[in-house]
C-alpha cells in the first residue's frame, strides 16, 4: 500500500514538474541533454533508499526532470534486504530498472552475473573518474573495469554525548585500549558506555570488522593475534558492564536511539543519523571524533553505485542523469538532506564539507575507509555472516573466542575455496 | 459408518447410477446433455482451477526440485550454464552441520510450539464450551491475535520480550520472579522460547475455534448418560470427549504442524535466526542460503527437503482418516 501510494504521490509531483517545466522551456539545454527534448523517455530507477532518505533522493530525480522536460522517472523503493533478491528475480523475468542503485560491496557480484553493463567506454569519456575516493572507486569496478559510478560516501566514525562526557571528564579514546578505561568510566546506572550494532546477519559484522581491521589484520583472517585481541576486547566491553549484552539484537537504528536516550555514551555509527539527531533530539548535545586507533585506524565503508542494467533500452538517458548526479551544485543540495558526503574529492574539499565540525570528521575518516574488494566482496554476505556468527557465539558465552574464531575461520576458507 | 464406506468405494457405481438419472432429463431438457454427457464437458469445469494450480503451485515446486539438481549461484544463474551435479546438493546438505542443526530446531519449535497451542487451545475451548457471560466478546477478542499479520505480532512480541525496555521484564522483575533483565531474544537458551512462546499465541486461537467446534458436534446425551452411571468429570473427558474429538484433534495437529514447520516471517522477524543459529529454523536456513548467500542450487534442495516432512504428514493423516472412517 504505502509504495503504492508514494509512488501516485511521486508521480503527481513529477506530473506537477513536468507542467512546470514545460512553462520554462526558454532555459537552455543542459550540456546533458542529449535526448531530442521531444522525444519522451521513461526511467526506472530501483533503490533501497527507505526512511528519511527515500524523500531526499526522490526530490532530487524530480529535480532533474524539471530541468529535463522530456524525462520521467519511475523509483521504486524495494527493501534493503529483498533488493540483491528482487533485482535477480528481475533479471529472470527480463524485467530490469533503466537504474538500479546497488550496494557498493555488490558491483562484482552484479557484473559477473551479467546483470549491469560496463561502462567503461562512457566513464572515459567522462574523464571525471579521477576525483573519486580511490577506495570508492575500486568498488565500482570489476576486472579493471567501470560498471558504475559511486553514488555517494558514509562511514562509521564516534559518536560522543557531550554532556556524559562532560560529567565523567572524559575525552574521546585515541586507542582502543583507552576505549576499555573511557567506555568502563561512562557506564553504571543502567547507562552503557559504548553501544554499537552486532545482530545477526551481515550488518552486525560492521563494527567487529572495524576493530579487527585496526589490529591490521585482514578480514579473511579472523583466527589470528588480530582477531583474537579484537574478540576479547567485544568480550570484555560486554562483562565489564561497558557495553550491554543487547548488543546482539540491535540494529544500528536501536544503536541510535540507545544513543540518543542517552542509555549509551558512545557509539560507533555511520553519518546516516545526523539529521534524525538533529530534528528528533535538538536537545542531545554530541560530537564526533574518529575512530580509535590500534595498530591502523580503519573504518568501515558504506556506500552506493549507480549502474545501468543490461539490456536496458535506455542507456544513454540513464547515463545522462547519472553524470548530473556528479555535479558538485547538484550534491551539495542534495548530500546534506541524505546526512551523506560526497564520492567526490574535490566537492568534499569544499567549504560547505571541509570547514563543517561534523562533516570534516567524516571527511578525514574515509581516507582510512575499508571496503571488500575481489573474491572477499563477492562472497561479502557469507564472510560477514560467519563473522557475526562469532561475534555472537562469544558474547553470549556459547563458545569460547578460540571456538568462535577458528569455526568462522573454517567456513570462511570453505567460501574462498569456491 | 460402514454404509458410508460402501458409498466412497463405489464412486464407480455412483456414477454410473448418475448417467440414467440424466438420461431420464434428457428428453426434457436438452442443453445440459451435451455438457453433462461428454467427459469433455466436465474437465472442462476442472480446467481454470487446474490451470490456475499448475501455474502457481506446481510449476514453481516442479522448478524448484529441478533447480536442487544443478549447481546454480548468481553467476551462473542469468546465463543458465549451470553444471548437473545429479546429487551432489543433497548429500552435501544432509552432509552439513548446519542443516542437520537447522532441522533439529525446526523440530524443537515445531514440536514446542504444537504443544503449547494444543495444550492452550483445547483449554480455551474446553472453558469456551460453557456458556458464561462476556464468552462471545472474549472469544472474539482471542482471534484477534490469529487475525493479526505476522509482521505485527513478531514485531510486537520482539518489543516485549526485549532485554532493556520490555514489558516481559518488567513485569517478571515486578513481580520479583526475575533479579536481573534477560535478554529473551539474543540469548541462545531463551530465544527459542520466546520464539515458541509468540508463535504459539499466534495458532491457539486457531486450534481453539476447531477443537470447540469439535466439542459442540458432541451430542450431550452422551455426557447425561456418563454422568447416570457415575462417570466423573475426568473420565467423562478421557472417554467421551477425546474418543469423539479424535478427528478434530488429529485435524489440529496435523495443520498446526504443517503451518508452524514452514513457519518463515515471526522468526525472521523476531530474531532472524539468532542469535547464532539457535532459532534457524529449516525456512530461515534455506533463506539464508538461497537469497542471503544465493547459492540457489543447495537453496532449492533445502527448501525440497522442507517440503518432505509435511508431506509425509499430510499423507499419514489421509491413511488415518481413512482407517478412522473405515471403523
Amino acid at each position: 500500500m504505502g509504495r503504492l501510494l508514494d509512488r501516485r504521490a511521486a508521480l503527481k509531483t513529477f506530473g506537477a514538474g513536468l507542467a512546470g517545466a514545460a512553462g520554462l522551456r526558454l532555459a537552455a539545454p543542459t550540456a546533458f541533454a542529449r535526448q531530442d527534448a521531444g522525444e519522451p523517455v521513461e526511467l526506472t530507477f530501483w533503490h533501497y533508499y527507505g526512511g528519511g532518505a527515500t524523500a531526499p533522493l526522490e526530490a532530487l530525480l524530480q529535480r532533474y526532470t524539471e530541468a529535463h522536460p522530456n524525462v520521467t522517472i519511475v523509483p521504486r523503493l524495494i527493501n534493503f534486504s529483498d533488493f540483491n533478491r528482487t533485482l535477480l528475480q528481475g533479471a529472470a523475468a527480463g524485467d530490469l530498472p533503466d537504474i538500479a542503485l546497488i550496494n557498493a560491496f555488490d558491483t562484482q557480484l552484479f557484473a559477473e552475473s551479467g546483470i549491469i553493463q560496463d561502462i567503461t567506454e562512457r566513464v572515459t569519456a567522462w574523464g571525471g573518474a579521477d576525483e573519486y575516493f580511490p577506495t570508492l572507486l575500486d568498488t565500482s569496478l570489476w576486472n579493471g573495469q567501470n560498471y558504475g559510478l559511486p553514488h555517494l560516501a558514509d562511514c562509521y566514525v564516534l559518536w560522543y554525548n557531550d554532556d556524559l562526557f562532560a560529567e565523567a571528564g572524559a575525552t574521546p579514546p585515541a586507542t582502543w585500549d583507552e576505549l576499555t578505561t573511557t567506555a568502563a568510566s561512562l557506564s553504571g546506572d543502567g547507562r552503557y558506555g559504548l553501544a554499537v550494532s552486532a545482530v545477526e546477519g551481515i550488518e552486525g559484522a560492521t563494527a567487529w570488522i572495524i576493530r579487527l581491521l585496526a589490529t591490521g589484520t585482514p578480514v579473511t583472517d579472523v583466527d589470528s593475534e588480530g582477531g583474537r585481541t579484537a574478540m576479547q576486547q567485544f568480550v570484555d566491553l560486554v562483562e565489564a558492564g561497558s557495553m550491554s549484552p543487547g548488543i546482539l539484537g540491535w540494529i544500528e537504528d536501536d544503536v541510535a536511539t540507545q544513543f540518543s536516550t542517552g542509555q549509551a555514551a558512545m557509539m560507533i555509527n555511520s553519518a546516516s543519523y545526523v539529521n534524525f539527531f538533529r530534528n528528533e533530539a535538538p536537545d542531545l548535545k554530541w560530537s564526533l571524533a574518529l575512530l580509535p586507533e590500534d595498530k591502523e585506524r580503519a573504518t568501515f565503508l558504506s556506500s552506493e553505485i549507480l549502474t545501468i542494467t543490461e539490456g536496458s533500452e535506455h542507456a544513454d538517458a540513464a547515463w545522462d542523469l547519472m553524470l548530473w548526479m556528479q555535479q558538485p551544485d547538484v550534491l551539495n543540495q542534495y548530500l546534506p538532506e541524505r546526512n551523506k558526503l560526497p564520492a567526490l574529492r574535490n566537492v568534499a574539499a569544499e567549504p560547505q564539507w571541509a570547514d563543517d565540525p561534523v562533516w570534516s570528521v567524516f571527511a578525514e575518516q574515509l581516507d582510512s575507509a575499508w571496503a571488500p574488494t575481489g573474491d572477499v566482496a563477492t562472497n561479502s554476505a557469507e564472510i560477514f555472516t560467519y563473522i557475526q556468527e562469532a561475534v555472537q557465539a562469544a558474547v553470549s558465552g556459547d563458545r569460547t573466542i578460540e571456538e568462535a574464531l577458528s569455526t568462522a575461520q573454517g567456513k570462511i576458507d570453505a567460501v574462498l575455496a569456491g | 459408518m460402514a454404509s458410508e464406506r460402501t458409498v466412497r468405494r463405489s464412486g464407480e457405481a455412483a456414477g454410473a447410477a448418475r448417467v440414467p438419472a440424466s438420461a431420464g432429463a434428457r428428453a426434457g431438457r436438452r442443453p445440459r446433455r451435451s455438457l453433462g454427457d461428454s467427459r469433455f464437458g466436465d474437465y472442462l469445469f476442472v480446467a481454470p482451477a487446474a490451470l490456475f494450480i499448475a501455474a502457481t503451485i506446481l510449476y514453481p515446486i516442479v522448478y524448484t526440485i529441478n533447480l536442487g539438481f544443478y549447481d546454480v549461484t548468481i553467476r551462473n544463474f542469468l546465463s543458465g550454464a549451470a553444471p548437473f551435479v545429479g546429487l551432489d546438493n543433497y548429500r552435501a546438505m544432509l552432509a552439513d552441520p548446519a542443516f542437520q542443526r537447522a532441522f533439529g530446531v525446526s523440530l524443537l519449535y515445531t514440536g514446542g510450539s504444537l504443544l503449547l497451542t494444543f495444550v492452550a487451545g483445547f483449554a480455551l475451548a474446553l472453558l469456551f464450551d460453557r456458556p458464561f457471560p462476556g464468552a462471545g466478546v472474549l472469544r472474539a477478542l482471542l482471534l484477534l491475535a490469529w487475525i493479526l499479520p505476522s509482521v505485527v505480532s513478531g514485531n510486537v512480541w520482539r518489543w516485549m520480550l526485549d532485554g532493556s525496555n520490555g514489558v516481559v521484564n518488567f513485569a517478571l522483575m515486578r513481580l520479583g520472579l526475575l533479579e536481573r533483565p534477560v535478554f529473551w531474544l539474543t540469548e541462545s537458551e531463551t530465544a527459542l522460547t520466546g520464539v515458541v512462546l509468540a508463535t504459539a499465541w499466534t495458532t491457539i486461537p486457531f486450534a481453539m475455534v476447531l477443537l470447540l467446534a469439535g466439542l459442540q458436534g458432541v451430542p450431550t446425551t452422551l455426557y447425561e448418560a456418563a454422568s447416570l452411571d457415575g462417570a466423573r468429570a475426568w473420565r467423562r473427558f478421557t472417554d467421551i470427549t477425546v474418543p469423539m474429538l479424535r478427528p478434530v484433534i488429529l485435524t489440529v495437529l496435523l495443520l498446526n504442524f504443517i503451518y508452524t514447520f514452514k513457519t518463515f516471517d515471526t522468526v525472521f522477524i523476531m530474531t532472524r535466526g539468532g542469535p547464532g543459529d539457535a532459532t534457524t529454523v529449516l525456512p530461515v536456513y534455506a533463506y539464508t542460503i538461497g537469497f542471503g548467500f544465493f547459492r540457489l542450487g543447495e537453496g532449492a534442495v533445502a527448501t525440497t527437503l522442507l517440503l518432505v516432512v509435511p508431506l509425509v504428514l499430510s499423507l499419514v493423516y489421509f491413511w488415518l482418516t481413512r482407517r478412522e472412517e473405515a471403523a
